[in-house]
């Protein structure tokens, strides 16, 4: 193996372990901002390695309008929920979520 | 107007992914509730109708490149199951539409033809899908299906919970295209192309590359189809959203997620250099979804919620059959499509149409709403694999298929599967018929077409359950279509 | 008239009425008029269907074919018609009797419960002729469903209690064990349709053998084969009419025909085969015997009594179906009409005492019979058939069972004598717990209030009762023709 091949493995692991913590964080987060923030290191980190991987440029070009749109969705999302719930961490919207629905009888 | 037929038939794909996103333009800039209403249902009835026809008689030679564009990201690529799931889809989601009726007269009426617009462009996000023949155009398109229907949920909540619901989906949808990504990369890496025709012919430089990128796609997927473990977003965002968001999800999006699945499974394990590593993986996933998905449905208390479980545990089933990589096996999977979609519309149309969401609610509601009583009867006793269901069937030709290759911890599951079927499916159908609703439920019924809606979603999977010939000679076309094409 | 459409009209029969008794729930007369009459039309198509079986006319009814090569389909053979006749005749006793009860009684939902005896009904019929493994799936399966609702009937949380523990055992058993089972033999035979000789002749090994005999045997759960059997006596207390229902008219019975069917016609002398499992499992339905005969004896409420009397003759009947033989299977085929014919006698005579007398308990049954003679005279026939006292029909059965017991074993080392022992044993046990109920019923001092209901019992409360048990007696005539009509069960074509 070549020492250019073995250094582009290791951007590859690189670039993919930055893209999963990325995504680790997009769904760990409490915080829904700071899953989004999470989402765009995902991104970069899978174009990082998309480059290195040396995909055609249509694909990374895919990739940077798909991620636009997850973003200005997720904008969108943040500001409904601070509308809605008064609050973007995820555990307080799930209690509010909880208290709105009517308990149940049990079987 | 035979040349008029002519010319349908010889663009039918084009024409199938094109008519919905036409459709969703003109839904958008509708004025009218009911008229956007009625341009989505016209665009789903005539898409299914061309889908029907070309899957019948306009079956070309597999793997037939034809097209919207000779550009390679958007030729389309027609093979056996785009042909067995693009009717499938389609059907499904003119039921959906329709039994969506009531919906527009909900909360937020105005909104009708931006729901529908999304609602359309979904639908073609998963058609194009399934016709294109490239990881790139893939890619796109199912972003775009998924983009739009978070937007859908997000839009028909009738409460803030829906909101809670579209964020889990976007968190899914976003982890899922990063890994899509990388999996892309991978496969781009290592055959040298992203053609999936051109796959079984290129020569595989890095098997365990390739392997992988395939297994991150495939996991990419099954994050949207809600495959279990995978499926953490599920519960919770169906069970948070509309009726209609709920029935959309299940019914169109889930499904389409595992058609694809089965899809680039055919082109995958034809692949010899990749075929063993990617089954082993498949399997694995499949297995794990459907012991997983049946022991949490055992749980659930709301409706939608097991709806989701058990589903993510027919997907499991799906899944399996395709990792067989066999003729037996995709036929299997196409059989489990069907009852899939079936179990999903009875389930999610039928609560809809009765107005309820915890399982409580069910009580006594064989007095309230027969016709959605017997949607879901029927659902549940496909979950439950009851005999002369169209569940039934679809664990059968596994449980025949996994054996004819040895793999008989396989057909272990599925009997697992359908032991837990009879606890969650007998729970649903003891309360429906044999409780008294002790206490007033607020339920909204929304009756009209979402009943029809669950009827013909019930009668459909009754009938191709005890005559499931026809079902079986499509699956079957379609499998040695997906075979033949790969080889 | 054409046998395939006399089958179809014995199957149909009970469906019918089924949707008859829903229909007309709201007019008692007609309602009830419905129902004893397509228990009659069942029973008249069945006794007409003995005559094609006894021509050995192939008769075959193909309803649907929900599998590429398997159908769901009825056919003709000597011992499912004789089922179908001890079925439907018995139905047809039971129907009398139940409208008989209902009237007497003030059920919350008529309508239901006579609907799903009904359908119960169409559930075993289907079984005795079913034509292959599949389509004995499917009807257990439905005859399950549809005898749910009758445990859970008396409502209450009890009830469904009682009802869930009967669905997940007969239903899981159903799936997890018999499905397996079936597929396997599909796998290994290519074929599920019944025939003499079995499915699996030189299809199956040592070990496939052993496996499938215990899969099915623990999957036909219906048979109350320990530990599977908690359902049995969880429905004990359902309303008398969904009683003989469960015990003696169908789900039981049911449960044995399946049973003798799987032995006869998909194992037949792959049983051989299959000795090691099948030893065990003999051992284990004496020993069953046994013990449920000694906790009848226990149960002071008549219910609980008569649930676990009838699980020692169910098991006696997987005893017969295991021997291996033509004469275990005879005797097999003879305890189920046994069976069926003394269990509805005594669940009929208890819910005719327990309505006109107002009695449950066992200790309350003393002297009864001076005032009910016919009920209880009825009762004591009945009880000598289940301990297997000459003439009745339990006799023939226990001496055909304890002769293929202690005759040269093909599974090697001379006789199973201690099969043998452990049959007697069970009927020395029977002897103890009815013997001296009926005893005392008919030789005590008559109670000075024996009435809840001034006008007494109906005739329609008592006739049935004493038509049944004659027909415990029927075996004595009948057994010997039985032997040349049911030989094509064990002689391969």
């Amino acid at each position: 193996m070549g020492e250019s091949s073995i250094l582009s493995a290791v951007a590859v692991a690189l670039a993919g372990a930055f893209a999963l913590a990325g995504a680790v964080v997009m769904l760990l987060a409490a915080n829904v901002a700071k899953k989004l923030a999470g989402f765009g290191v995902a991104l970069l980190g899978a174009l990082a390695a998309l480059a290195v991987l040396q995909a055609p440029g249509a694909l990374l070009a895919a990739a940077v309008a798909v991620g636009f749109g997850y973003i200005s969705l997720g904008g969108g999302l943040v500001v409904r929920l601070q509308e809605g719930y008064h609050s973007v961490e995820t555990p307080e919207i799930n209690r509010a979520d909880q208290g709105d629905e009517p308990a149940e009888r049990r079987a | 107007m035979s040349a008029w037929f002519d010319l349908t038939r010889a663009h039918a794909p084009a024409l199938i992914v094109a008519a919905p996103l036409i459709g969703a333009a003109l839904a958008f800039v509708s004025p009218w509730s009911r008229l956007a209403w009625a341009i989505g249902v016209l665009s789903c009835g005539g898409v299914a109708a061309v889908a029907f026809d070309h899957a019948i008689w306009g079956a070309g030679a597999p793997g037939a490149e034809l097209g919207l564009s000779h550009h390679m990201i958007l030729a389309l690529r027609y093979d056996g199951v785009s042909a067995f799931a693009a009717p499938l889809i389609t059907t499904s989601a003119l039921l959906v539409l329709l039994g969506g009726a009531a919906h527009w007269r909900g909360p937020h009426p105005g909104a009708t033809p931006h729901i529908v617009s999304l609602f359309l462009l979904c639908l073609a996000g998963w058609l194009a899908a399934l016709f294109l023949g490239e990881m790139i155009g893939i890619f796109l398109a199912i972003e775009t299906a998924w983009i739009a229907a978070i937007g859908l949920v997000a839009l028909t909540a009738q409460s803030r919970g829906g909101l809670n619901g579209a964020l889990r989906m976007l968190v899914v949808g976003g982890v899922g295209s990063v890994l899509f990504l990388l999996g892309a990369g991978l496969i781009f890496r290592a055959a040298g192309d992203g053609d999936l025709g051109a796959l079984a012919r290129s020569e595989i430089v890095a098997p365990h590359m390739a392997t992988a990128g395939f297994t991150l796609v495939v996991f990419s997927l099954a994050l949207k189809a809600g495959v279990a473990p995978l499926h953490a977003w599920a519960g919770p965002a169906l069970g948070r959203a509309s009726g209609f968001g709920a029935a959309m999800i299940a019914a169109v999006s889930c499904v389409g997620a595992a058609v694809l699945i089965v899809r680039l499974a055919g082109y995958a394990l034809t692949t010899s250099a990749i075929a063993n590593g990617f089954s082993v993986a498949l399997a694995a996933l499949g297995a794990a979804s459907v012991l997983i998905g049946s022991v949490q449905a055992l749980g659930a208390s709301d409706l939608r919620r097991l709806s989701g479980y058990a589903l993510a545990s027919l997907t499991g089933g799906v899944l399996l059959s395709a990792a067989l990589g066999s003729f037996a096996g995709y036929a299997a999977a196409l059989v489990q499509v069907f009852a899939l979609v079936a179990a999903a519309l009875g389930l999610s149309c039928g609560a809809a149409a009765a107005g309820v969401h915890a399982i409580a609610h069910l009580d006594g509601l064989a007095r309230r709403a027969p016709l959605a009583s017997a949607a879901i009867t029927a659902s549940a006793l496909s979950l439950m694999s009851a005999p002369l269901t169209i569940g039934f069937l679809g664990r059968w030709r596994l449980v025949e298929a996994a054996i004819g290759a040895g793999w008989w911890w396989a057909a272990g599951a599925m009997v697992i599967a359908s032991l837990a079927g009879v606890f969650y499916g007998g729970r649903l159908v003891e309360r429906i018929y044999f409780r008294r609703a002790v206490e007033s439920v607020s339920t909204t019924p929304t009756g009209g077409w979402t009943y029809a809606s669950a009827l013909i979603a019930a009668i459909a999977a009754t009938a191709l359950g005890l005559a499931p010939a026809p079902l079986l000679r499509a699956a079957a076309a379609a499998a040695a279509l997906i075979t033949g094409a790969a080889a | 008239m054409n046998a395939e459409l006399l089958m179809l009209g014995l199957i149909s029969a009970p469906v019918v009425q089924a949707l008859a008794a829903v229909a007309l729930a709201r007019a008692p007369a007609a309602r009830d008029g419905a129902y004893i009459l397509g228990a009659l039309v069942a029973a008249t198509c069945a006794v007409l269907l003995i005559g094609a079986a006894r021509a050995g006319t192939p008769v075959r009814v193909s309803l649907a074919q929900p599998l590429p090569d398997v159908d769901l389909a009825f056919a003709l053979e000597p011992f499912g018609a004789l089922m179908a006749v001890v079925i439907s005749g018995l139905g047809l006793l039971h129907a009398v009797q139940t409208t008989g009860l209902l009237r007497a009684t003030d059920d919350a939902a008529p309508g239901r419960l006579l609907a799903c005896m009904a359908l119960a009904q169409a559930g075993a019929l289907s079984i005795a002729l079913s034509a292959n493994l599949f389509t004995l799936f499917v009807a257990y399966q439905g005859l399950a469903l549809a005898a749910f609702p009758l445990v859970a009937h008396g409502g209450g949380v009890e009830a469904r209690q009682a009802a869930r523990a009967f669905l997940a055992t007969l239903l899981g058993a159903a799936i997890a064990l018999f499905l397996p089972a079936m597929i396997w033999t599909y796998a290994v035979a290519g074929a599920l349709d019944f025939r003499a000789g079995g499915i699996l002749a030189g299809h199956v090994d040592v070990f496939g053998a052993n496996v499938l005999l215990t899969l099915f045997a623990f999957g036909s759960a219906m048979t109350a084969l320990p530990p599977l059997h908690r359902w049995l006596p969880a429905s004990s207390h359902a309303p008398y009419p969904a009683l003989a229902s469960i015990q003696s008219v169908a789900v039981l019975p049911a449960g044995c025909i399946g049973f003798v069917k799987i032995a006869a016609f998909v194992f037949g002398p792959v049983l051989i085969d299959a000795g090691f499992a099948a030893r065990a499992l003999i051992a284990l339905a004496g020993a069953g015997m046994c013990l449920a005969a000694l906790i009848a004896l226990s149960r002071q409420d008549i219910r609980e009594r008569l649930a676990y009397s009838c699980m020692a003759q169910s098991l006696a009947v997987v005893m017969g179906a295991l021997l291996a033989l033509p004469v275990g299977l005879f005797a097999a085929a003879l305890q189920v009409v046994a069976l069926s014919c003394a269990a509805t006698t005594l669940i009929l005579a208890a819910g005719t005492v327990s309505v006109v007398a107002a009695r449950q308990d066992v200790r309350d049954y003393a002297g009864l019979g001076r005032a009910m003679p016919w009920t209880f005279a009825s009762f004591a026939i009945a009880s000598a058939s289940m301990i297997g006292m000459p003439p009745f029909a339990g006799a023939w059965a226990k001496l055909w069972l304890i002769t293929a017991a202690a005759a040269p074993s093909p599974y090697g080392g001379g006789g199973l004598i201690w099969a043998a022992v452990l049959a007697s044993l069970a009927a020395v046990l029977t002897f103890a717990h009815l013997a001296p109920l009926a005893a005392n019923a008919l030789a005590a001092q008559a109670p000075t209030d024996p009435f809840k209901r001034p006008d007494g019992a109906s005739i329609a409360l008592v006739a049935p009762v004493v038509l049944s048990a004659a027909a415990t007696l029927g075996l004595l005539v009948l057994a010997d023709p039985l032997v040349a009509f049911l030989s094509p069960m064990w002689t391969p074509p």
